[in-house]
């Protein structure tokens, strides 16, 4: 079990970077927030014991990463990324995110998690095959892929 | 078109470019920030930490105690009563506690007979009919995620009956076809627990007859509307509603669909419950308290506009002076019998705030109910003026010892001795706020909460109990608070005297009946 002030230093450390990743996947933010909240609890009720704080905020992030693949399969907020009157876009730069929102509604949840993590979080082929429970070798082909295909959407909106 | 990956080098193409194009991409996706006027800011590290303390206490005891499945009970505590818990912990109240001493194992004593549970019986002199109706709120709409479509309840009215020849079916006490679908079947496992197995296969007996004759000279009959805790089950209730009805009155008793464990409507569909149907509240009406704690105010008033759709469906039903009755209610019993000028609403948990609530909405309501639903300490919430409700009103409460919270607890909540206790002054105050804020009066009785636990208003301790001992005891709290609601609506309905409400001997369990004078608003 995790100590209370190492607990409080994780939670200093990786509560914005959690929350933005909750968010941006997501695209709601009430929704992201509940993830967010139920991460830490879910890692506190955990008997896991990890002291190397890299492997703990690793391991934080493969909770979420559960739970966002877990809300979506509840079928019970099916609409992904919804432009709804509770989405994370400030007004004044509204257009901006409300495109680049776009761009990730388009991606499977999957795909958005990896480019993420992988580009956001800079996560190792290896940290990316834990925190989504895939193989190693599954990993190097999704990511090439949900690349090819973001790329491909950021290169038509460009036209 | 792209060419294949790979067919070509150089930054300008393939994976390495679509890298660059993404990588510039996120940079600008990560550098724009998570700015959110509407959504609260989270919880501090030391609350969740709290928190998860307590959930790991709750882990403990259902290790514990194998045979009590909590976990649907467990999350809904924690996520719709939420911070209540907190407070409630503190001075060692409702929810979590009566988990916690629900898994706790029972004294070994006699055990009680297999077989057939009949409820405690009816102590009025009525025999009780019962119809199961459907009606369809086209003013309202579910929401898309949740099928779209008019609102849909399924209401069970009881009713006092004329003399019930042998030939009457007995009312189920649950619909059998709720046991026959899978997922139904696990969510009433979860609420049901002990009781699951008697009440699926039929041995729960009730004393109402399916569709008997409305007694024949009883003219006019006072009504009530009855409202179930939130993912509770209003059958749950039956060993109340069949008191109430047999002492003449009306009850309607609805599913909350979407937020009851199970509603099976008209078509034969199942509605089990709905989690986090209602974002939390992002405001904290109290100083001191985290928002989202509180009870949603758009959720009661949409468990409000269910009990006041089933005020017009009944007065539809009965007909006027100037209305014949609907078609359709031809075949009901109670159509033309009911007295809709004496009408009230009661509700346990979450539906004793919706019954509250309603009597602030409905001026068709004369008098309302609440048993034991406390939202941080509030039975309902006094509007912009200050003012609760023109009506009379009671609160039932278990009457939790206050206990100041530990050295532990108050590192938790970041509060110092002095600001805790100043919170817990500020919280009680609003409970007496309230109850001197009602235009008809209001009761508060004290049930004891050493004995009891806030599953007690309902019928699942009795039909849980393992020992026949213990079904003693459920079945004399069952008794009581049978007594205070009675008594109650008898005097505001019926115009009566009960003598418990007058400084007159109090039933067992109650430790205090408490008058507070009507107010002017």
């Amino acid at each position: 079990m995790i100590d209370e002030s190492t607990f409080d230093a994780l939670y200093r450390e990786t509560l914005a970077p959690l929350r933005a990743y909750a968010v941006r996947v997501l695209g709601n933010v009430s929704h992201a927030d509940d993830i967010v909240q139920e991460t830490y609890l879910r890692l506190l009720r955990s008997s896991v014991s990890i002291d190397e704080p890299g492997a703990l905020r690793a391991y934080v992030f493969r909770i979420a990463s559960n739970l966002m693949t877990d809300h979506f399969r509840s079928g019970q907020r099916e609409r992904p990324l919804d432009e709804g009157a509770d989405h994370a876009v400030p007004d004044s730069d509204r257009a901006l995110s409300v495109d680049m929102t776009r761009m990730l509604a388009r991606l499977r949840l999957r795909d958005r998690q990896l480019l993420w993590l992988a580009h956001v979080e800079g996560a190792s082929t290896r940290e990316l095959a834990a925190m989504l429970g895939l193989r190693e070798g599954s990993v190097r082909v999704l990511l090439v892929r949900a690349r090819r295909r973001l790329a491909a959407l950021l290169e038509g909106s460009e036209r | 078109m792209k060419p294949p990956h790979g067919s070509e080098r150089g930054p300008t193409s393939g994976p390495e470019r679509d890298y660059e194009t993404v990588a510039a991409f996120f940079k600008q996706v990560a550098a724009t920030p998570v700015v959110s006027s509407l959504a609260p800011p989270l919880a501090s590290a030391s609350l969740i930490w709290w928190k998860a303390q307590r959930l790991r206490q709750l882990d403990e005891a259902r290790r514990s105690a194998r045979w009590l499945d909590i976990g649907e009970l467990v999350q809904l505590a924690m996520g719709a009563i939420g911070l209540f818990i907190v407070v409630a912990l503190w001075v060692q109240a409702a929810a979590s506690t009566w988990l916690i001493a629900a898994a706790e194992p029972r004294e070994p004593s006699a055990p009680r007979a297999a077989g057939v549970i009949a409820l405690p019986k009816p102590t009025g002199s009525f025999p009780v009919g019962r119809v199961t109706v459907h009606w369809t709120d086209v003013s309202r709409q579910e929401l898309p995620e949740l099928g779209g479509g008019a609102r849909e309840l399924t209401v069970d009215i009881w009713y006092p009956a004329g003399a019930v020849s042998a030939s009457g079916a007995p009312a189920a006490y649950w619909d059998p076809s709720a046991f026959q679908q899978p997922t139904s079947a696990e969510r009433l496992r979860g609420l049901l627990r002990g009781a699951y197995d008697a009440i699926r296969d039929g041995r729960v007996r009730t004393h109402a007859t399916e569709g008997a004759p409305f007694h024949p000279s009883l003219q006019r009959a006072p009504v009530l509307i009855f409202s179930h805790g939130g993912g509770e089950a209003r059958e749950a209730y039956s060993a109340q509603i069949e008191d109430l009805a047999s002492h003449g009155y009306v009850v309607a008793a609805l599913s909350h669909t979407h937020e009851a464990v199970l509603t099976i409507t008209r078509e034969g569909k199942h509605v089990t419950l709905a989690r986090r149907r209602w974002p939390r509240p992002t405001v904290t009406t109290i100083e001191g308290l985290p928002p989202g704690e509180e009870a949603s105010p758009d959720r009661l008033r949409w468990w409000a506009d269910d009990m006041r759709f089933v005020v017009d469906r009944l007065t539809a039903t009965n007909g006027d002076a100037t209305h014949a009755p609907d078609a359709g209610a031809a075949g009901l019993a109670f159509a033309g019998r009911l007295d809709l000028t004496r009408l009230g609403a009661f509700g346990h948990s979450a539906g004793g705030q919706a019954a509250a609530h309603a009597c602030q909405v409905e001026p068709r309501l004369r008098a309302c109910l609440n048993q034991d639903g406390l939202s941080a300490f509030a039975p309902y919430y006094l509007d912009a003026s200050g003012w609760g409700m023109d009506q009379r009103f009671m609160l039932i409460v278990r009457n939790t010892p206050r206990e100041p919270p530990s050295a532990e607890d108050l590192k938790a909540m970041n509060m110092t001795a002095d600001q805790a206790a100043k919170l817990i002054d500020r919280l009680e105050a609003r409970q007496e706020a309230a109850l001197r804020r009602t235009g008809g009066g209001a009761y508060r009785v004290l049930i004891d909460a050493a004995s009891t636990t806030h599953a007690d208003f309902g019928d699942l301790p009795f039909l849980q109990a393992v020992t026949a001992q213990d079904a003693e005891v459920r079945a004399q709290i069952l008794a009581s608070i049978r007594l205070v609601t009675r008594g109650f609506f008898d005097a505001a309905l019926k115009d009566a005297k009960p003598p418990l409400l007058d400084g007159g001997d109090r039933p067992r369990f109650v430790e205090a009946v408490q008058r507070f004078a009507p107010a002017a608003r």
